[in-house]
């Protein structure tokens, strides 16, 4: 039997196995959610579904050891439900493992075609224990673990009994109808056992379990439909396997959910069908007239009643004892035919089993309708149950939405990109022939042209929560191993971005969560001494924001020891360490994404192998995503990454050079500076050859695009003598850059195409778009671009962040100085990159909080600290303590500087001004906090070590965070 | 089972590459440069919405660069890695020489490119030069 139509049964396990897993996606983030929340009563429904759904069609399909452990998960949930179980971490934990045990099952079944890949009789006697409210003895759990035993004394007694019988009858028998006995039993105590309660969900959880039936209406009347076609299928070719299997899960399914869900009519009238159908495959009935007729009157019956539940939530009062007598006839009247041994035993155990069902829930549902055995015409059902149907308002939930084919969704995103293109090409002409009414409609098109490429692309969106569904059992796994505790947050999930480019975050995603478990969290007790809560908290968020999607990790953890990581890259000789000790803590936490690095302490099964950082960084940066990353020490780490909403389309900026036009992808544009007329080569300075410009104060190497294309061979010395310039100024990994252009063109929404190989190759070019002209235009990639020119090199040393020509430009070029008066009357000067803001308090505005001075400022408060009492020991100047500011009433100059998110207020006596300095002739430091001497205006000046005084400040108890509490 | 060849002429030379690797002939077509690409790399233009890197076929083939002023046609070919137009000086008919009229190459004739060139087969005016479409789509 199996032989020979095994092409079919095989399509409906492989059908099986994926559903299955799909099912068990969400399982297992349920699961969490109701370890944190055991009343969600709608998320433990979800559970119970899926789990009887496996059950069922195991059931079916003659997988026995995989029917018997779901039935064990389900009963145990069944327990849940009913409330004699709390869900606490043992029980959720023998729940999951029930999930990987499912899953490993059904690998097993997808690649061996046998369900049996290890013994789990140890899992499902764990679950049975539980089930009888007992602690599981294989488990090293905490007695307090234990349920409240006193709320069900009697039921698991039932239950364990139950239990017992359940799995040997499956294993003995492996035949599907008496496995549905053992099903039938279950559910049949449930309801028995609360019906006060039921009543009670109804009111507190309307909205979960609604959604749920709702949800349970759709999927069945689309299974319905299908039952419908299938029968019809079946009376012509009652051979067909495949077509009767696919009408006995859909049934089997919708009996199973109707159990959980407490509509006994459709249940027990699905039971009824379901009996007669597992005749017809057992091949002791034929599939002839009668009997698809009085399936095809079973189908219209449950319509009914499920028009009923959608638009009442009740069965209503129909009544169709006829249809299940008619089935139960049917599926007995063969009985005394020939058949075999199998059916002989079945039948009684099916056709005893109805009964209760019924029986038991009608009292609590209170409603009037027939029992089972009432007789009633047996010729009218079909007819009545017609003629509701169609006057009856149509059921609307089912036909909401449909399914489409993904490739097709390409081919439509496709088609699309080409009537945008088509559209720009059409709006130039527009330009050119001044027609109004050909402009009209122009315009017309071209609204039409955007709602339906924003249209096109929303088919393609998915909510982000699709990719977070395994998060929830990642984080509970990783704390559960390092024995941290740690509770997942997501916010956002039904933001929605493009399906491809939610795989390409699927893994980098994976990564941080783990890394942020792994590396940010610390262990309870050493969170408790840091007078955190026990709990570490993981948050997820995704948000739009201009065109992109932000999604950002965030954790409560320690935070990156800044220092660690200097030195574990000093070890790993990333780069010489004078460089390292010089780069700001930001540059430093930023080496994390080099290749190679890690800070783990050790090297743990889950993370710190090195393998990562840089992987996700290039994964993200592949899709035209970039990834940042803010740390605040011992107050954890955020991982922000921003995720263009589509691949396919994306805003540009077209420039030219040497007469043809370039597209620069818009995401890495900050902003187009245009140097003066007059100032020609003198706004281009030289350092060692690499030219820059300043911007605001910073050096900003530049990019001759004509050059570094070779359209232009001549030395930068005499390009820059060219000017004015166009310069765009990108963002690149870490580093800005400034791109000269010939002109700047215009912007607008290209379509991304793909270059072919041989170009592809050259690495300067992202692909290829087409013009509103019809031109082709190259996209140009100026990560790589600069890349080549130099301005990045690949070296580990320049990838983060600061440039050769950064470092050069530190040592040997001049920098702007903010020059100081101390109160000391000494004069001291601040590299200005360093500081935030200048700030000047009314002297009344300044808060004396114990020895610390605090002043409040945007939203927050601001510590105030005096420069000199951050300063060792020095000229012996009059000094008072206490840090109390002078300088007469006219308030306190504070120079705001920021380290990581905290800022500090540095309190000078007087700002003087503010000075350009070559740094190549800084003298010797003097003392701690100062980097050096120098010579300004003929004056001693010393040039202060920011960071230093900033780490100075913290020690000496100045709270920094409290500025961090403005964000 | 002859085969059949779409000829192209370049200078005063008729080439012919198998048909069945010619997707269309395109009679003039925007061609945008592409900076730093390899010296045969003319260029990328688009075909119905697709990016087509264009080859001169000229330097594919070591001829003497085309003279400013003489408008191109493009061969569209269908190769292993894509669609490539080849740049070429004018686009002839599709011809089947009999078996028998091939010969190989003599050494005379443009022996820089012998290897791409699976032999010659002469008609009644000329010498048709037949390109191995494998080793030309290899270099290109």
């Amino acid at each position: 039997m199996i032989e020979e139509e095994d092409d079919g049964l095989q399509e409906v396990i492989d059908e099986f196995v994926a559903e299955s897993y799909e099912g068990l996606d969400q399982v297992e983030n349920d699961l969490v959610v109701l370890e944190a929340d055991p009343t969600a009563e709608a998320v433990l429904a979800r559970v119970f579904r899926a789990l009887h759904t496996i059950k069922g069609t195991c059931s079916f399909l003659d997988f026995g050891s995989l029917e018997s452990l779901s039935h064990s998960a389900e009963t145990v949930l069944s327990k849940m439900r009913d409330g004699s179980l709390v869900a606490d971490a043992v029980i959720i934990d023998a729940l999951l493992a029930s999930s990987d045990a499912i899953r490993a099952m059904l690998g097993s079944i997808e690649n061996e075609g046998h369900d049996r890949p290890a013994d789990y009789a140890p899992l499902r006697r764990r679950l049975d224990a539980l089930a009888a409210g007992e602690t599981p003895a294989d488990e090293d759990v905490t007695a307090s673990a234990e349920p409240p035993a006193a709320e069900a004394p009697a039921e698991p007694t039932v239950e364990v009994t139950e239990e017992v019988a359940a799995p040997t009858d499956t294993e003995t028998a492996d035949e599907a109808a008496a496995a549905d006995g053992a099903d039938d039993g279950e559910p049949a105590t449930a309801p028995a056992e609360a019906p006060a309660s039921v009543e009670q969900e109804d009111d507190d959880d309307d909205d979960g379990m609604g959604e749920i039936i709702q949800e349970f209406v759709a999927e069945s009347y689309e299974g319905l439909d299908q039952v419908d076609q299938d029968l019809v299928v079946l009376e012509s070719a009652p051979e067909n396997r495949e077509v009767l299997d696919r009408i006995f899960r859909a049934i089997h399914t919708i009996k199973g959910t109707c159990s959980f869900l407490d509509f006994p009519k459709l249940e027990w009238l699905s039971h009824a069908g379901e009996n007669l159908l597992s005749r017809l495959r057992d091949k002791t009935m034929p599939a002839n007239k009668d009997v698809i007729e009085s399936l095809l009157a079973l189908a219209d019956a449950q319509r009914e009643l499920l028009a009923s539940i959608e638009s009442s939530g009740q069965e209503g009062p129909g009544d169709y004892g006829s249809i299940a007598d008619q089935l139960n006839d049917l599926a007995e009247s063969e009985v005394s035919g020939g058949d075999d041994d199998k059916p002989a035993e079945a039948p009684p155990v099916e056709s005893s089993s109805p009964a209760p069902p019924v029986a038991s829930p009608k009292p609590a549902e209170a409603v009037a309708g027939a029992p089972p055995g009432a007789p009633a015409a047996a010729s009218q059902p079909r007819k009545r149950a017609a003629a509701p149907r169609s006057a009856s308002p149509e059921p609307q939930i089912a036909e909401s939405s449909v399914r489409v084919d993904v490739t097709l969704l390409d081919q439509l995103m496709n088609l699309v990109g080409e009537l945008v293109l088509a559209r720009n090409r059409v709006l130039e002409f527009g330009q050119i022939h001044d027609n109004r009414s050909y402009n009209t409609t122009i315009q017309q098109l071209n609204h039409i042209t955007s709602e339906l490429q924003g249209g096109v692309m929303k088919t393609r969106m998915q909510p982000i929560g699709d990719v977070w569904k395994k998060f929830p059992r990642l984080v509970r796994d990783l704390t559960s191993a390092f024995g941290k505790k740690a509770q997942l947050e997501m916010v956002g999930v039904e933001t929605e971005l493009d399906r491809s480019l939610l795989q390409a975050i699927r893994d980098p995603l994976t990564h941080v969560i783990r890394n942020a478990v792994d590396h940010g969290i610390e262990m309870p007790d050493v969170r408790v001494a840091n007078g955190k809560p026990a709990e570490g908290r993981v948050s997820l968020k995704a948000y739009h924001q201009g065109g992109q999607v932000i999604i950002e990790v965030v954790d409560d953890g320690a935070g990156m020891n800044v220092a660690k990581v200097r030195q574990r890259a000093i070890e790993r000789g990333l780069d010489a360490p004078e460089v390292l000790a010089a780069m700001t803590d930001r540059e430093v936490s930023n080496l994390i994404f080099l290749p190679g690095f890690s800070t783990a302490d050790k090297v743990s099964a889950i993370s710190g192998r090195g393998v990562g950082m840089d992987v996700v960084k290039t994964n993200i940066e592949k899709v035209g995503g970039s990834i940042d990353f803010q740390n605040r020490p011992g107050h954890g780490t955020t991982m922000r990454f921003r995720i263009p909403l589509t691949l396919a389309i994306v805003p540009a900026l077209f420039v030219w050079a040497q007469g043809e036009l370039y597209a620069i992808p818009q995401t890495t544009l900050l902003e187009l500076v245009r140097t003066r007329e007059d100032g020609g080569a003198e706004s281009i300075e030289f350092i060692h050859g690499t030219p820059v410009y300043r911007l605001r104060g910073r050096l900003l190497p530049l990019i001759f695009l004509n050059r570094e294309l070779a359209l232009d061979a001549r030395a930068p010395e005499q390009i820059a003598a060219d000017g004015p310039f166009n310069i765009v100024v990108l963002r690149t990994e870490n580093q800005d850059v400034g791109l000269v252009v010939d002109d700047i063109q215009n912007t607008g929404e290209i379509v991304v195409k793909a270059l072919g190989p041989s170009i592809e190759e050259l690495g300067v070019y992202a692909g290829a778009t087409i013009t509103g002209s019809g031109q082709v235009a190259l996209i140009l990639d100026v990560a790589r671009l600069s890349e080549r020119a130099g301005v990045i090199s690949d070296t580990a040393e320049v990838r983060s962040g600061t440039s050769t020509l950064e470092r050069v430009a530190a040592v040997e070029a001049v920098e702007e100085m903010l020059l100081v008066r101390g109160r000391d009357q000494g004069r001291m000067a601040l590299p200005l990159d360093k500081l935030e803001r200048l700030e000047e308090f009314p002297r009344s505005d300044v808060q004396q909080a114990g020895e610390r001075m605090v002043v409040q400022y945007r939203d927050g408060i601001l510590p105030l600290v005096d420069v000199a009492d951050l300063l060792h020991e020095r000229r012996a100047a009059p000094r008072e303590s206490g840090g109390r500011a002078r300088g007469g009433d006219d308030g306190i100059q504070a120079v705001v500087c920021s380290s990581g998110d905290h800022e500090i207020g540095l309190v000078t006596d007087r700002v003087l001004d503010i000075v350009k300095v070559s740094t190549a002739k800084i003298a010797g430091s003097t003392r701690e906090g100062v980097l050096g001497t120098l010579v300004i205006n003929d004056t001693i000046t010393e040039l202060l070590d920011v960071d230093l005084l900033l780490e100075r400040a913290r020690e000496m108890g100045l709270d920094l965070t409290e500025a961090s509490l403005r964000a | 089972m002859s085969a059949s060849y779409c000829t192209f002429t370049l200078g005063e030379h008729l080439f012919g590459v198998d048909v069945s690797h010619v997707q269309e002939v395109i009679r003039r077509a925007d061609v945008t440069r592409v900076p730093l690409a390899p010296p045969l790399v003319a260029g990328v233009t688009s075909l119905r919405g697709q990016i087509v890197t264009v080859v001169e076929a000229r330097r594919l083939l070591a001829l003497p660069d085309r003279a400013p002023e003489m408008i191109p046609a493009h061969l569209v070919l269908k190769t292993p890695r894509g669609m490539v137009s080849m740049l070429v000086d004018g686009v002839g008919d599709v011809l089947s020489p009999p078996e028998n009229s091939f010969e190989s190459l003599p050494e005379h004739v443009l022996p820089q490119i012998a290897d791409v060139i699976s032999g010659v087969s002469k008609l009644e005016d000329s010498l048709l030069l037949l390109i191995d479409s494998q080793r030309m789509f290899a270099l290109i």
